[in-house]
């Protein structure tokens, strides 16, 4: 896994290989060198899940209307 | 002949009383269906009354509705009695309810049930059919009148929860006779798009008539035949229609399917930190299981393995050599000395792999632990001394006399005990 590829992944993808390297490293027997890389994957795995989370605004509304996808019109409050 | 106008008031009243005065309309008996029916927060009801083609609108005061047996609602075959009259301020004429009784289920319950019982025959409610709800959407999908209460729910809340997912509103008519047929089309078109991963179908609460496209066959089969997964919302949390039983899931009302479709933001990042916690808590237990059992072969892989390596080889050369001594040298000098040879280079191949290989696993280890190489210490004026090949840690191993070995960084001196001395 590089750092650029890391940048451009989804919520879900992010946390799933969040998820499955800490349960490598839970079930132990990698080497050493493996551990220490999976580490550092990790943390970085988790900074993009945490931005993501974060740097969301507000939810993108699409009305798909007769000729394709157009911005819906806000709700009347 | 000159007319002169009268006012909207006056002709109001002119309907009213010719009503009252009507004989027949004075005390009637009525047999119809309850439908929009709504209580008034003073406990006045208002509903209408129907048949297959026709209603009247109808309002029951709450003194007379304190009398009734039984709680009315949308549906419900019912008898009434009472007077019909207008509403001066609207002019609208209604009955007004003086007594109602419940006549049993209305026929519109009566096709649901019939609809209901050959869907289920059909195989659309089976549980082995339901599709499991992508756990986190980018588009959800929602099916519905584009200007309704419904929509703009599910848009609150899924900014609320989980802005990072868009939203595509495909508009459908969600009430009336064409509603069924346009909930169908939006469905379809959901599909062929792919744009979204699940689909809200549904509308906010009314009235049994106003959540009928719901229940329609086309409706049903059209969820059915539907590869993306389906939530219906329709209506209110005691609302119950067709699409819900065909649904991938029932959601009560459609905020509560919004709540549904996408997972929360805040349990999401708790849930990251939690990750990110065991990963520094794991590998923090991984690297200091790796230094004490480096601590504890230090020695081993360290000092002797290449040693012992080397006396190995050293050994297997003596006795080549002793054999080759004994062999007769007329007969096959030229080609032992080929196969020596040969093995002598393997041998010396396989050693310098071994070192290398002792040597680079712990190069690789110390350098993730940052630990003081030993050699490194030795280098400093440390020496490990050695009795018959064992390591000395204190004097009770030692007498004098003995011959020991010291190592130091670049070699070694063989030594002999003068004396033995413990610290007091």
């Amino acid at each position: 896994m590089t750092m650029e590829k890391e940048k451009e992944l989804s919520f879900e993808e992010a946390l799933k290989r969040l998820e499955t390297l800490v349960r490598e490293l839970e079930q132990g027997d990698l080497p050493l060198e493996t551990s220490v890389q999976k580490y550092n994957d990790g943390l970085i795995l988790a900074k993009r899940c945490h931005d993501l989370l974060k740097n969301a605004e507000s939810v993108v509304v699409k009305l798909a209307g007769a000729d394709g996808l157009t911005d819906f019109p806000k709700p009347q409050e | 002949m000159e007319r002169s106008p009268i006012t909207v008031s006056a002709l109001n009243r002119y309907l009213k009383a010719k009503f009252e005065n009507d004989r027949n309309l004075g005390d009637i008996l009525l047999k119809a269906e309850v439908s929009n029916f709504k209580r008034h927060s003073r406990g006045h009801l208002y509903f209408s009354l129907k048949d297959e083609t026709s209603q009247i609108a109808a309002v029951m005061f709450a003194g007379a509705a304190a009398g009734l047996s039984f709680a009315p609602k949308d549906g419900d075959k019912v008898l009434v009695e009472g007077y019909v009259s207008v509403y001066e301020p609207s002019g609208q004429y209604q009955v007004y309810v003086q007594k109602m009784t419940d006549a049993g289920k209305g026929d519109l319950w009566l096709e649901f049930e019939r609809l209901k019982a050959k869907l289920e025959a059909a195989g659309l409610f089976r549980a082995d059919r339901k599709r499991p709800l992508p756990r986190f959407p980018a588009a959800v999908g929602v099916i519905t009148s584009p200007t309704g209460a419904a929509v703009r729910d599910v848009i609150q809340i899924i900014g609320r929860r989980w802005p990072l997912a868009t939203i595509i509103v495909y508009p459908a008519l969600v009430q009336g006779a064409e509603a069924a047929e346009s909930i169908v089309r939006a469905i379809r078109r959901a599909n062929a798009d792919r744009r979204a991963e699940v689909l809200i179908v549904g509308r906010g609460g009314g009235s049994i008539e106003d959540l009928w496209p719901f229940n329609e066959e086309a409706v049903a089969y059209a969820i059915r035949d539907s590869a993306l997964p389906v939530v219906s919302a329709v209506g209110h949390e005691t609302d119950f229609t067709i699409a819900d039983f065909v649904a991938d899931l029932r959601a009560p009302t459609p905020s509560g399917a919004a709540e549904i479709v996408v997972p929360d933001r805040k349990t999401m990042a708790e849930r990251v930190s939690e990750l990110a916690g065991k990963l520094d808590y794991v590998t923090k237990k991984t690297l200091k299981a790796a230094r004490e059992r480096l601590d504890s072969s230090l020695s081993s892989i360290v000092f002797r393995t290449p040693e012992r390596l080397l006396e190995q080889a050293d050994v297997r050369l003596t006795n080549l050599s002793d054999r080759l001594g004994r062999v007769r040298p007329d007969r096959t000098l030229a080609s032992r000395r080929t196969a020596v040879a040969a093995l002598e280079a393997r041998l010396g191949a396989k050693i310098a792999a071994a070192v290398a290989a002792a040597g680079f696993r712990y190069g690789q280890v110390a350098g993730h632990l940052e630990l003081v190489n030993p050699l490194a210490i030795m280098a400093k004026g440390y020496a490990v001394v050695r009795k018959d090949g064992r390591i000395i840690r204190t004097v009770a191993d030692v007498a004098a006399e003995d011959t020991i070995d010291v190592r130091l960084a670049d070699g070694a001196a063989d030594c002999r005990v003068l004396s033995v001395r413990k610290d007091a």
